[in-house]
């Protein structure tokens, strides 16, 4: 006997239950059953399909400029692409924080995954992209920058990791959670300051040394505000 | 089916939210009602696990409220939700059913029926933003069922409901009372009057009144306004 076959025979042998029956009878099951832990895997999965498109095109758009610079190699664009690294993190941060901003944090909150595990599978997500985004892009830019490959990456992980830290300390406050484009002034700031004194600093006369150590420094103080992001989830309340 | 609060306190720097309340929660509708500021939005935070007690325990069939089983059979609505503007009616649910661990098959079929439920299939692929504050609150009610909760936990849930809504809402509630623990807040008496097993009212953090309401005792719209106002 096909499996159609079945079907239709199990169908045709039992009814369609009422709501209510239905109600309690899954309960049932669900009383003799473990409670169903979702993998990272899967937290991810879910999370992966309600990051906007914009996230990735901006990702995208970076990568795209990036190969530009690479197939014509006159065509000195490494402190354009340094240019947008602002606008790339706090538009992530935007989109990682937007639970909080849009009022979907407490109901996040009582999920099987939490309010907690949505953002830290967002993030992951989010941070993954842009990391492989100024990989890739560090290696299109080298060519034609007059630089050391340091300072290529100097020139878009400090800009990046700047306005991430900056947005994150911002939107732990209480003014950030209200105000969530905050996130996209930060960057339009970092965007002017970096412009107007540190592009010319970075690539002109900072010792390779020097740029690693800023750049490690970043990353660690990147780690902490994201740790406190993380555990100010469980207290938001309190 | 078992949520027992036991001596719990909530505390904000000088200002003591809910003061060591202590009560057992049984399969049922349970009416919390109290003024504005009376604890009763902090004391529900703490039944959902959001907020954290500053002394005491709540307990589900013996799990911890912060436990991933004991989010796996609540249900919750609070008094202010939010929503991502782009998602429609439809697409909401099944965000909620994704974070609430259904698979793809089974949210569309959960979605589909909540939607009926709630009568608001016909505006299904609608942006939430255009729906009206009732619809809003339909959806709302919707999400917190998706799990089929036997805890269920709704802070003024008729907030922005018209008559007609406001009386199906009842009915529905009554129906879930027979099956889960039904915890609802609201300042509205008439709310609750018919329909609660049981009916706990709060004023500055502390429980003035905790039992069934009879014919005995009298109007609980009077009583009200009377410890109330």
């Amino acid at each position: 006997m096909r499996d159609q076959d079945i079907r239709e025979l199990l169908q045709s042998s039992a009814g369609t239950p009422d709501a209510k029956s239905k109600d309690r009878f899954l309960r049932e099951i669900r009383k003799r059953q473990d409670t169903n832990r979702m993998s990272f895997i899967r937290i991810l999965l879910i999370q992966f399909r309600y990051i906007r498109k914009r996230v990735w095109l901006a990702s995208l758009l970076i990568l795209i400029l990036s190969l530009t610079v690479t197939i014509d190699l006159s065509f000195d664009r490494l402190t354009a692409v340094s240019d947008l690294m602002p606008f790339l993190a706090g538009l992530g941060m935007l989109e990682a924080l937007r639970a909080d901003m849009h009022g979907m944090k407490e109901l996040e909150s009582v999920t099987l995954i939490s309010a907690k595990g949505a953002l830290f599978a967002k993030t992951a997500l989010i941070g993954a992209s842009h990391l492989i985004t100024m990989l890739v892009s560090s290696i299109f830019l080298f060519p034609s920058a007059a630089s050391d490959i340091t300072t290529v990456a100097a020139m878009l992980l400090i800009p990046y990791t700047v306005t991430s830290i900056l947005c994150m300390e911002v939107e732990r406050t209480r003014f950030g959670r209200e105000n969530g484009y905050c996130c996209l002034v930060i960057a339009f700031l970092v965007f002017g300051t970096f412009r107007m004194m540190l592009h010319s600093n970075i690539s002109a006369g900072t010792a390779p040394g020097t740029l690693m150590l800023i750049m490690a420094a970043l990353i660690v103080l990147e780690i902490y505000e994201l740790k406190k992001t993380m555990r100010s989830e469980e207290y938001a309340w309190n | 089916m078992e949520l027992v609060a036991d001596r719990l306190t909530k505390q904000y720097d000088n200002k003591i939210a809910v003061d060591r309340l202590s009560f057992t929660l049984k399969p049922g509708v349970t009416g919390l009602l109290g003024a504005n500021g009376a604890g009763k939005t902090t004391l529900m935070r703490m039944i959902t696990g959001i907020l954290s007690p500053t002394s005491g325990e709540i307990t589900y069939d013996g799990k911890e409220v912060k436990s991933e089983e004991y989010r796996n059979i609540l249900g919750f609505l609070p008094q202010d939700f939010g929503y991502y503007p782009e998602f429609t009616g439809k697409e909401f649910l099944m965000y909620f059913c994704a974070l609430k661990g259904l698979s793809k098959k089974d949210a569309k079929v959960r979605t589909s029926e909540l939607l009926k439920m709630v009568v608001l299939e016909d505006v299904a692929n609608k942006k939430v933003r255009k729906y009206s504050g009732g619809m809003k609150q339909r959806l709302g009610i919707a999400q917190a069922l998706i799990n089929r909760p036997e805890v269920l936990i709704l802070d003024e849930p008729t907030a922005g409901l018209d008559p007609k809504e406001r009386v199906r809402f009842r009915n529905l509630i009554e129906e879930l009372g027979k099956e889960s623990i039904v915890l609802l807040s609201t300042h509205i008496v008439s709310d609750i009057e018919n329909i609660a097993d049981r009916l706990i009212m709060m004023r500055s953090g502390r429980i003035i009144w905790d039992g069934k309401w009879t014919e005995e005792n009298g109007s609980l719209e009077e009583f009200y306004l009377k410890e109330f106002e």
